[in-house]
């Protein structure tokens, strides 16, 4: 195994290569594009290339001015590197012994593999050229055989079964075999398959029993990390994959996700599986870094029960990554700090229960926002972001949400916003005409990525796409409120916005304690019934279950009113939200958490300036 | 101060004074807090104070 990315990432320097793999230069798909005149030759065509990616985004020509972007000059500099880096693939492999080169390409891997695919077919004839990976999944796959002749061969879909025995096949008779999925390229000129029609791809069978898969293999990863002498800006994360495909996406698919294409069923490894593959990478690779992220895109819920139970058991030192459902219980979250997985992404999306409901994501905006409530409590970070842009979304929603994110400054913001992509094979890719999205096109910039080709071609090699909106909405007005609101709460954040509750000796209910950016340091006071309202609205409540609990604690005859009386203070203070009729309490408990170092020294210079003074929130009426 | 030291704060050491206004009693605690000797979550720095709330 070869890792050429980290020789071409040393050649740039970390943070220049850690930009254009995941700032905006990535949107901008700045590394396929530096890559195109290594593989077309020609004269590089960077001012047209930028006015047309920057046309596409007002806010990516902001962003880029920020992140003092080089332009044209920045581009050349870059690309300065190319050359030298692909001689440098030349000569780093003995390429001359192989019989076979198979490159995984996904993300911004395409025009690289692609251009180093093209020198060794030209210096290597003999050699079988095959490409697998996402970028290479159905009509992407079929295009990229018909635009690069030196590619012999594409893998659509999961190639765990059916590459090994290809390879056999291939060295033991000299002739590609003919297995489901891997699709050979006419243009070579030999008889092994005819190109399927476009929509008609035939992807390799999906492994049914992950648990029979080997373990990974890293050996050749450290090595060459080491040996390119490199230090990434990131530390090393071991990668574990525990499962595929998408239990939630089976049942209701996200809109916007084009994860999976079409291998959406989802399989799991057995606990037991998952288990000794985590302790073997552990034991192999921890001396390297005690990071591991799991690849899935989404935690299995039977882990809950026997897979993280057992890791908590364990007690070893690691720090686990899982992408989640945002709907999971205190309890899940508990379990899941104590057994070391301290980084989930939730997909969380929005903070509008209409609007996650055209996601589809199957959870409310309460749900999200108790569950970044949660993560606080128990030291877990929940990597998010907000998408606009949804069919059937109103300005009036944008504004609610902004009007709302004051309230939530002392929880975890989330990492970025933007207007969804159209990402092929999403359900809004797929139904793009009929839901009232037209003009559907690959992103600009692959013009200059794919531009020898016609414009239908470039379409099935393309996976991100533009898109106008056939009522002509303005996204970028409607979300303006929001948009300023969300770097305010990542700044309020980063101060140290906190609100939590605790009890004092001799004070009857519960203090809350709100350093929150949009007031005034205060130390609320509850009553007794309130309190117990409170604590009971620590997970999302229903008005009515409200009301029921309301009335153990006040009498049968306790109405509607008598409740409101006592919330309506707590909601004025804005440690109390209501959205869609139910109510979630945002102070955190201390206890498990322990409030940040900077309400901690604002409350005790508060104490000591004798301005600590306790406020009562009074029933109303 | 001893390496990974440990600290639990108890409802008792606050309290509310004839003014109203709330009282830290744990004195060298409340130094360490505005000396920034505690630390944060996820955090070990062995010279740092680390905070449990019972």
């Amino acid at each position: 195994m070869w890792y050429f990315n980290l020789h071409f990432a040393k050649r740039l320097g970390p943070k220049v290569y850690s930009d254009v793999v995941s700032t905006y230069r990535a949107q901008m798909l700045v590394g396929e594009y530096l890559f195109a005149q290594a593989l077309y030759g020609g004269e590089p065509q960077d001012g047209a290339y930028l006015d047309e990616v920057l046309r596409q985004s007002g806010s990516m020509k902001r962003a880029l001015e920020l992140s003092q972007f080089g332009g044209v000059s920045e581009l050349a500099s870059l690309r300065g590197h190319v050359e030298p880096f692909l001689e440098w693939c030349m000569t780093a492999a003995p390429w001359a012994e192989y019989s076979i080169v198979g490159f995984t390409s996904a993300f911004q891997q395409q025009l690289a593999s692609l251009a180093l695919a093209k020198r060794l077919k030209e210096r290597y004839p003999h050699l079988f050229i095959i490409f697998g990976g996402a970028n290479v999944e159905g009509e992407m796959g079929l295009a990229t055989l018909e635009s690069f002749p030196f590619v012999d061969a594409v893998c659509s879909g999961e190639g765990d079964e059916v590459f090994p025995p290809f390879v056999d096949g291939y060295l033991s008779t000299g002739t590609p075999p003919s297995l489901q999925g891997i699709i050979l390229n006419p243009g070579r000129g030999r008889d092994y398959t005819e190109l399927p029609l476009a929509g008609a791809v035939p992807h390799t069978p999906a492994v049914h029993d992950l648990d029979a898969l080997p373990y990974p293999d890293y050996d050749d990863y450290f090595q060459q990390l080491q040996e390119a002498d490199f230090i990434p800006t990131d530390k090393p994360r071991l990668l574990i994959e525990t499962s595929r495909g998408c239990w939630w996406g089976e049942r209701n698919h996200c809109v916007f996700c084009g994860l999976n294409s079409m291998t959406l069923s989802f399989r799991s490894k057995s606990a037991r599986r998952a288990l000794d593959e985590l302790l073997y990478l552990r034991e192999r690779y921890g001396r390297h870094t005690k990071l591991i992220s799991a690849v899935d895109n989404i935690m299995d819920m039977k882990y809950f029960k026997d897979f993280i139970p057992a890791l908590r058991s364990l007690d070893i030192d690691v720090e686990l990554f899982y992408e989640t459902k945002a709907n999971l219980r205190r309890e899940q979250l508990a379990a899941m700090k104590d057994a070391g997985i301290t980084l989930i992404q939730p997909g969380i999306e929005s903070l509008d229960t209409r609007i996650l409901r055209i996601m589809r994501k199957g959870v409310t905006a309460l749900q999200n926002i108790q569950l970044l409530k949660w993560c606080k409590e128990y030291g877990i970070w929940p990597s998010w972001n907000f998408l606009f842009g949804f069919v059937g979304e109103t300005p009036e929603q944008y504004e609610a949400m902004a009007r709302l994110v004051p309230s939530l400054t002392h929880l975890p913001p989330c990492g970025g916003w933007g207007q969804i992509r159209l990402d092929r094979f999403s359900p809004y890719y797929q139904t793009a005409d009929q839901i009232g999205l037209v003009n559907v096109r690959p992103f600009s910039a692959y013009k200059y990525i794919y531009p020898n080709v016609p414009a239908e071609t470039r379409r099935r090699l393309a996976y991100y796409f533009d898109y106008d909106y056939i009522d002509g909405r303005d996204v970028a007005g409607y979300t303006q409120s929001l948009r300023a609101a969300l770097v305010q709460w990542q700044e309020a954040y980063a101060r140290g916005d906190d609100l939590f509750s605790m009890e004092i000796d001799g004070v009857d209910g519960l203090v809350v304690c709100d350093f929150r950016s949009g007031s005034r340091p205060r130390l609320i006071q509850l009553s007794a019934v309130q309190r117990h309202l409170y604590e009971f609205c620590d997970s999302v409540r229903s008005s009515q279950s409200l009301l029921a609990r309301f009335r153990e604690i006040a009498g049968p005859a306790a109405g509607e009113q008598d409740l409101n009386a006592q919330l309506q203070p707590l909601l004025d203070a804005r440690i109390l939200l209501c959205l869609d009729d139910s109510y979630l309490g945002l102070a955190i408990p201390v206890g498990t958490y322990v409030p940040r170092l900077e309400a901690l020294k604002r409350l005790v210079e508060l104490s000591e300036q004798g301005q600590a003074a306790l406020d009562r929130l009074a029933p109303v009426g | 101060m001893s390496e990974n030291k440990n600290v639990q704060l108890k409802k008792e050491d606050f309290t509310v004074d004839d003014t109203g206004n709330l009282v830290i009693h744990n004195t060298e605690l409340a130094k360490l807090i505005k000396d920034e000797k505690i630390n944060e979550v996820n955090e070990t720095d062995a010279h740092k104070v680390t905070i449990t709330w019972g």
